[in-house]
C-alpha cells in the first residue's frame, strides 16, 4: 500500500500563536523542572553537607560519582529497586490485561465489577501500607490467621529478609493492577466493533481475536502503560517506607529511600544531588527506550 | 480639576485610615510563638500548658507536632535555611551536635533571669543541651534506656546475660505463642538496644580523641548477645516497632521488653482495659556486666537564632522546665524529670518507674553528639540489622562501621577542641 506524505504549511500567525500557547508550558518547565535539574547537577559536583556551616560548599569534580559505584548500600538499593520494578511491572502488567479482557463486556455485572476493581487504586499507598503492615503481622495479622487454619505454619511476611521484597511487590501489584487494567480497558474498548464482527465472520476463535486484533491495537497504550508503570516502580517510597523503612537489614531498601537518607537525613546535598542525577538520566533513557519501541509499532500498526 | 482634586483627597484619607487601622491591630495583635516538638507524650505534655501559659503571660504558644522519623527532617531543614517558623525546637540530645549551629545560646537568659540551673541534673545537661561550651538547650526529658519484665515470672531481674538467656530457656514456649522478649526490631530501635548491650560490656566506637576503637571483642560480644534475642522473639520481631513489642508484652505474651517504658509500658501497663500484666510487672536495667552504662534518650528545648521571638519563647521554655512541670510532666504524662529535686519528690520516688534515676546516675550516654552524629548512628543501624538478620557475617558488620566511621571522621570532622565526651 503506498504511503502518503502530507506536509502541512502553516502561516506565520499560526506559528506565532503556537509559540504563543507553548509559552506558560515552557515557562513553567523551565521554572520548575529546568532550574532544579541543573541546580542538582551543579551540586552533585559539590561537597556540601547543609547542617555544617563550617565546611562549606566546595567543587569536588566527580568525586561524589565515583563514591556512588564504590557504595555497597547504593548498589544493594540500585539491586533492589531493579527487581522490585522488574516483577512488579511485569505481573501487574500480565493480570492488567487480563482483567481488562475479562471486564471488557458492556453488560451490568463488568461495570459494576470495574468498579469494585478500582478500590485498591484509589487508596493512598501511605494508608494502603499501613494497613497491609497490619494484616500481615505474623502474630495478630489475618493473613496469617487464615494459613494458619488451613493447617499451615504462620509466615513473617516483613520479619523475614528473603521474603519480605516479595511482599511488598505483593502489595504493589495489588495496589496498581487496576490502573493497568482500566487504561488497557479504555484502549480494547476504542477498537472499531467491525473489526471483531468480520474477523467472527471469518471464524476466528477468542485467542485469535485477542492475538490478532487486541494485543496489536492496544499495544501503543500497553507501551505507554508500562513505562509509566516501570518509572512509577522505580520511584516507590511510601509503600516501603510504611511497611519495612527498607529492613529487615537492607533487605527492602529502594533507590529513593536511599536518596532521602542522604539528602533529608545526612545533609548531604551534594552526594544525594548525584544519586538524583544518574536516577534521572537512567529513567530518561529508559523512557527513550520505550518510545522508540512505541514509535515502531505505531508505524507497524500504520 | 476640582473633582480629581477631591478623589486625590478620598483616596488619601481611605490609605491613612487603613495604614492607621493595620498599625493598631499589630499593635495590639497578642504575642504568638510556634513551638516544634516529637509527637509523643511531650506534645501532648505541652499542649495541656498552653492555656495557663497564655493566662499567666498573654503569649499564646502553638504546639506543632512531628513524629520522631519525620521531625528531624522538618528541623534539620527549617533550621539551617533559616526558617523563622519556630521560635522553639525540641532537640533529641543526639541531635544537639548537628544543630549546635543553629540555635541560640542561652547563657545570657539564664544569667538575665537568675533561672535556677544548678538543679538540672549536670552530668545529664552535658549530654543533652550543652555542646561545645554553649548552652544550647534545657533538658526536660530524660530516659535512660530500661528493659520492662514481668515480675510473676521473672522475679529479680537478671544481672548477666548468662543469666537472662537462662531465664529465657526456661520460659521460652512457642506453642502458646510465648515468646520471652518482645523486641523492636526495626533498624532505629535494634541499633539503640545494641549499643545498650555494647557500652554496658565497656565497648567504645572511639576513644575520647576519635581514634576508631570499634574493631574490638566488645563489638563482637554485643552482636551476638543482640542477635541471640532473636533466637527467644517472635520471628516477626525484625519488622517490629515500639508498638508491636509493648503490645507483645502488654498481652501478656513475652517476659521482657525492650521497647522504652516510658513511651507505652508505663502509660498502658496499668490499665486493665489495655493490659493482662496489671500490677505484674516492672522496669530494671539491661544486665549490666561491666559498666552498667546504657543508652541514653533525652530531650532539650532550644531557641533557633532566627526566631523572632526569642524573649517570647525564653518564657516558654522557663515555664515547661519548671519543677511544678516537670512534677506533672512524669504524674500525667509518664515523662522523667531533669531536675535532681523533682526525682526526689516522694510521687517519683515510690513509683515504678524510680530505677531510671539508679541507671541515669551511671552515667546513661547518647551516640557522637557531632554534626555527622547521624550518618554514625545509621552506619550502625545497617550494620547490627544485617548482622542480626543474618544478611551479613560479624566481621563484615564490624568492618562497615569502623570503615565509615573513620571515613566520615575524616569528612566532617568534630570542631576543635570537641572531645568524644561519650562512647
Amino acid at each position: 500500500m503506498a504511503r502518503h506524505n502530507v506536509s502541512i504549511r502553516y502561516s506565520k500567525l499560526d506559528i506565532a500563536y503556537s509559540w504563543i500557547f507553548l509559552m506558560p508550558v515552557i515557562i513553567i518547565l523551565f521554572i520548575a523542572a529546568f532550574i532544579p535539574l541543573l541546580s542538582g547537577l551543579f551540586l552533585s559536583f559539590n561537597e556540601y553537607k547543609l547542617n555544617m556551616p563550617s565546611i562549606p560548599m566546595h567543587l569536588i569534580g566527580l568525586k561524589n560519582y565515583q563514591e556512588l559505584f564504590k557504595d555497597e548500600l547504593f548498589l544493594n538499593a540500585l539491586r533492589n529497586n531493579t527487581l522490585f520494578a522488574v516483577v512488579s511491572v511485569t505481573i501487574e502488567m500480565i493480570l492488567g490485561v487480563m482483567f481488562a479482557m475479562m471486564l471488557s463486556d458492556d453488560d451490568k455485572l463488568s461495570r459494576f465489577m470495574t468498579t469494585i476493581v478500582l478500590i485498591p487504586m484509589v487508596i493512598a499507598p501511605v494508608a494502603a501500607g499501613t494497613l497491609w503492615r497490619m494484616m500481615l503481622d505474623r502474630t495478630y495479622g489475618v493473613l496469617n490467621y487464615f494459613i494458619t487454619l488451613l493447617g499451615f505454619s504462620p509466615v513473617s511476611w516483613l520479619g523475614d529478609p528473603s521474603i519480605a521484597i516479595y511482599t511488598i511487590i505483593g502489595v504493589d501489584i495489588w495496589q496498581f493492577t487496576p490502573y493497568i487494567t482500566i487504561l488497557v480497558l479504555s484502549s480494547i474498548k476504542a477498537i472499531p466493533k467491525s473489526l471483531f464482527d468480520s474477523a467472527r465472520v471469518d471464524g476466528a476463535s477468542s485467542w485469535k481475536l485477542f492475538s490478532k486484533i487486541i494485543l496489536p491495537m492496544s499495544s501503543p497504550v500497553i507501551i505507554v502503560v508500562m513505562m509509566l508503570r516501570f518509572i512509577d516502580a522505580f520511584k516507590v517510597f511510601d509503600t516501603v517506607f510504611v511497611m519495612t523503612q527498607g529492613g529487615p537489614g537492607n533487605a527492602t531498601e529502594m533507590l529513593p529511600t536511599y536518596i532521602y537518607q542522604q539528602g533529608i537525613k545526612f545533609f548531604r546535598v551534594g552526594y544525594s544531588s548525584a544519586i538524583a542525577v544518574v536516577f534521572v538520566i537512567a529513567m530518561s533513557l529508559i523512557s527513550y527506550g520505550y518510545n522508540r519501541f512505541r514509535a515502531a509499532q505505531l508505524r507497524r500498526l500504520n | 480639576m476640582k473633582r480629581s482634586k477631591v478623589l486625590g483627597l478620598v483616596l488619601l484619607v481611605c490609605v491613612v485610615f487603613t495604614a492607621t487601622v493595620f498599625a493598631a491591630g499589630q499593635a495590639e495583635q497578642p504575642k504568638k510563638i510556634t513551638a516544634l516538638y516529637f509527637s509523643s507524650t511531650y506534645a501532648d505534655a505541652a499542649k495541656s500548658y498552653v492555656d495557663e501559659f497564655k493566662e499567666k503571660t498573654g503569649i499564646t504558644v502553638e504546639i506543632v507536632e512531628y513524629p520522631y522519623i519525620s521531625l528531624y527532617e522538618r528541623m534539620g531543614l527549617a533550621l539551617a535555611t533559616g526558617d523563622t517558623s519556630y521560635d522553639l525546637v525540641t532537640v533529641a540530645c543526639q541531635w544537639d551536635g548537628e544543630f549546635e549551629p543553629f540555635l541560640e545560646d542561652l547563657s545570657d537568659y539564664i544569667e538575665r533571669d537568675n533561672w535556677d540551673e544548678a538543679d538540672i541534673m549536670q552530668k545529664l545537661w552535658q549530654q543533652s543541651g550543652i555542646w561545645n561550651n554553649r548552652i544550647i538547650g534545657i533538658p526536660f526529658a530524660n530516659t535512660p534506656q530500661l528493659i520492662s519484665y514481668r515480675t510473676d515470672l521473672v522475679g529479680t531481674p537478671p544481672k548477666t546475660w548468662d543469666e537472662f538467656f537462662g531465664v529465657c530457656d526456661e520460659l521460652y514456649d512457642p506453642n502458646k505463642g510465648f515468646y520471652p522478649i518482645a523486641v523492636p526490631g526495626v533498624k532505629e530501635q535494634l541499633s539503640g538496644l545494641w549499643m545498650s548491650v555494647h557500652w554496658s560490656l565497656d565497648g567504645r566506637w572511639a576513644d575520647e580523641d576519635w581514634n576508631v576503637t570499634i574493631d574490638a571483642e566488645e563489638t563482637r560480644e554485643a552482636l551476638r548477645i543482640t542477635k541471640r534475642w532473636f533466637d527467644y522473639a517472635d520471628p516477626a520481631a525484625p519488622a517490629w516497632g515500639l508498638p508491636e513489642a509493648d503490645a507483645a508484652f502488654l498481652n501478656g505474651k513475652a517476659a521482657f521488653c525492650f521497647a522504652w517504658p516510658t513511651l507505652g509500658v508505663a502509660v498502658q501497663g496499668d490499665n486493665p482495659e489495655r493490659s493482662k500484666v496489671v500490677d505484674k510487672w516492672a522496669v530494671a536495667g539491661f544486665p549490666a556486666e561491666k559498666t552498667g552504662v546504657t543508652n541514653l534518650s533525652s530531650w532539650d528545648i532550644g531557641i533557633p537564632k532566627a526566631s523572632k521571638n526569642k524573649d517570647a519563647a525564653w518564657e516558654w521554655i522557663k515555664f515547661y522546665t519548671s519543677k511544678e512541670k516537670q512534677l506533672t510532666n512524669f504524674t500525667d504524662f509518664s515523662i522523667l524529670p531533669s531536675r535532681t529535686s523533682v526525682w526526689e519528690n516522694p510521687v517519683i520516688k515510690q513509683s515504678k518507674m524510680y530505677p531510671h534515676k539508679a541507671i541515669s546516675d551511671k552515667g546513661a550516654v547518647i551516640w557522637w553528639r557531632i554534626p555527622a552524629g547521624t550518618m554514625a548512628e545509621t552506619y550502625v543501624r545497617d550494620a547490627v540489622a544485617n548482622y542480626v538478620t543474618g544478611q551479613w557475617d560479624i566481621e563484615r558488620a564490624v568492618k562497615y562501621m569502623e570503615k565509615n566511621f573513620k571515613e566520615l571522621l575524616a569528612k566532617y570532622p568534630p570542631a576543635e577542641g570537641v572531645k568524644n565526651t561519650g562512647r
